[in-house]
């Protein structure tokens, strides 16, 4: 694995930065919504603050050169993200509520969680937050998945098999699908083994897009590897 | 540690392992049975790798099969390469390798190669396989206790020729530990012998234990040295256990 070309990297190395942090930011957008979400905003706040936040970070992300976070851009974010609400609390204290930012009450639960089913509200916003990033990441790797079957021609396998990723199939699982693949059951039994292999490498992939070094990805994949459940054993 | 001399030179050219790589450029001459035969015979430490990765017994079963006969496949097209080095590496980096390829691409499924699994893979993973180690701990354990396993049945198998099953069968719980105090004596009527017999016959029963493991490892190596060094991965891989 190059890391010298993983986007994280690049923002680091200040080449194609802003392209780059932007693509980042796409992709890790709702594990943000989510932790703003999580600290009790109000809903209809909820996406005004992450534009303003995420704005104000692709300004200011790669002066930061002296930040020991810098290494794991999920860290590296969350710092700044935390760094930027203190801020925007103090600004609406000061205007004394007045301003544009509003608290919901703890007892109200609207709005509901953007991207996995299993996040509850019963989460800390640093649970809500690792979590929707570890969907987020997984969402990335499986879209990357789809594009590889359907290039080589083998989106219904696929569609048939992905039920079978995040958990372990049971012989009767694999006895039907094979049935309608036409295929005998070794032979999908080995697919099966091979895509959960071939995902890994795409979660390991798109991990190495968010840190600087091969020591700092397996840092992540540690911290992450609860919440990517199964997936990776 | 064996002693290398033209004997031993000769004897490892002729273990399975031996064969197969010595004839692994000319395949019709006998290698892909001696492979087979090593496939047949190390199908548990597959089933165990596999099982480990999370797949359920008959999935398992299926892909260790699937794996073996690709496996035997591919050395009979004359396209495997068996590098250098003992089965047991061998084996394991064939298997990562046929589990990481491409899922898109679809086995050939039309050229069968004769081979049964054993029937007691999952009764054995059961018993003998209770921890939760990862895939490849799963794998070297299960080696191990493949060799192990060959050498027990061979060692009944010559006792029973001799007409020694009951002495052996009531001697064989304290071939790896010595028996408590007094057992020996308590046996000796039953076999119509002697405590001090037994003690003997069981260090000679030991000796042969010993010779048999030495004898069913030499089919996965190609050299003196080869065997050493296994004998004394098995030994670390069975105390870590």
């Amino acid at each position: 694995m190059h890391f010298e070309t993983t986007r994280w990297s690049m923002v680091l190395n200040a080449r194609d930065t802003r392209g780059a942090l932007e693509s980042l930011c796409r992709t890790y957008r709702p594990p943000v919504l989510d932790y703003i979400r999580h600290r009790g905003y109000a809903t209809d706040n909820v996406e005004d603050l992450a534009q303003a936040f995420f704005a104000k970070f692709i300004e200011q992300a790669w002066h930061a050169d002296a930040d020991p976070m810098r290494g794991r851009f999920r860290a590296f974010l969350l710092t700044a993200l935390k760094r930027f609400l203190i801020d925007a609390d103090e600004q609406a204290h000061t205007k004394k509520r007045g301003g544009g930012v509003h608290f919901r009450s703890f007892d109200q639960t609207t709005g509901s969680p953007s991207t996995l089913d299993n996040i509850s509200d019963d989460d800390t916003p640093e649970q809500a937050f690792e979590r929707s990033w570890a969907a987020a990441l997984l969402g990335n790797a499986m879209r990357r998945l789809h594009d590889e079957a359907e290039a080589a021609g083998k989106l219904t396998m696929f569609e048939q098999l992905r039920e079978f990723l995040g958990e372990r199939p049971d012989e009767a699982d694999y006895t039907r699908v094979a049935e309608t693949l036409h295929l005998r059951r070794n032979t999908l039994a080995v697919a099966v083994h091979r895509m959960r292999h071939r995902l890994r490498e795409l979660v390991r992939d798109e991990l190495a897009q968010t840190t600087a070094n091969r020591t700092e990805m397996e840092a992540e994949l540690r911290a992450l590897r609860h919440s990517l459940g199964r997936i990776l054993q | 540690m064996m002693i290398l001399s033209n004997r031993s030179h000769d004897r490892f050219a002729t273990t399975r392992w031996s064969v197969v790589m010595h004839l692994a450029a000319s395949p019709e001459a006998g290698a892909p049975d001696a492979l087979a035969e090593l496939a047949q015979r190390y199908w548990f430490p597959v089933y165990a790798y596999l099982r480990r990765c999370g797949h359920a017994p008959a999935v398992a079963q299926d892909i260790a099969g699937a794996f073996l006969q690709r496996l035997l496949r591919q050395f009979r097209g004359g396209s495997a390469s068996t590098g250098h080095g003992h089965y047991r590496r061998f084996l394991l980096g064939e298997l990562n390798t046929f589990l990481a390829g491409d899922w898109r691409e679809t086995l050939d499924e039309n050229t069968a190669v004769d081979l049964s699994p054993p029937t007691d893979l999952e009764e054995r993973y059961r018993r003998e396989l209770t921890d939760s180690a990862s895939p490849d701990a799963a794998y070297q354990r299960s080696f191990a206790l493949e060799v192990l396993a060959r050498a027990f049945k061979r060692l009944r198998s010559e006792a029973n020729k001799t007409g020694h099953l009951d002495m052996y069968e009531a001697l064989a719980p304290y071939l790896g530990n010595d028996p408590p105090p007094g057992v020996l004596d308590a046996l000796a009527p039953t076999l119509r012998s002697r405590p001090l017999a037994l003690l003997v016959a069981l260090k000679r029963l030991r000796q042969r234990f010993r010779e048999l493991v030495g004898e069913e490892l030499a089919d996965t190596v190609t050299s003196a040295e080869e065997l050493a060094a296994e004998q004394t991965a098995l030994h670390t891989v069975l105390r870590g256990a």
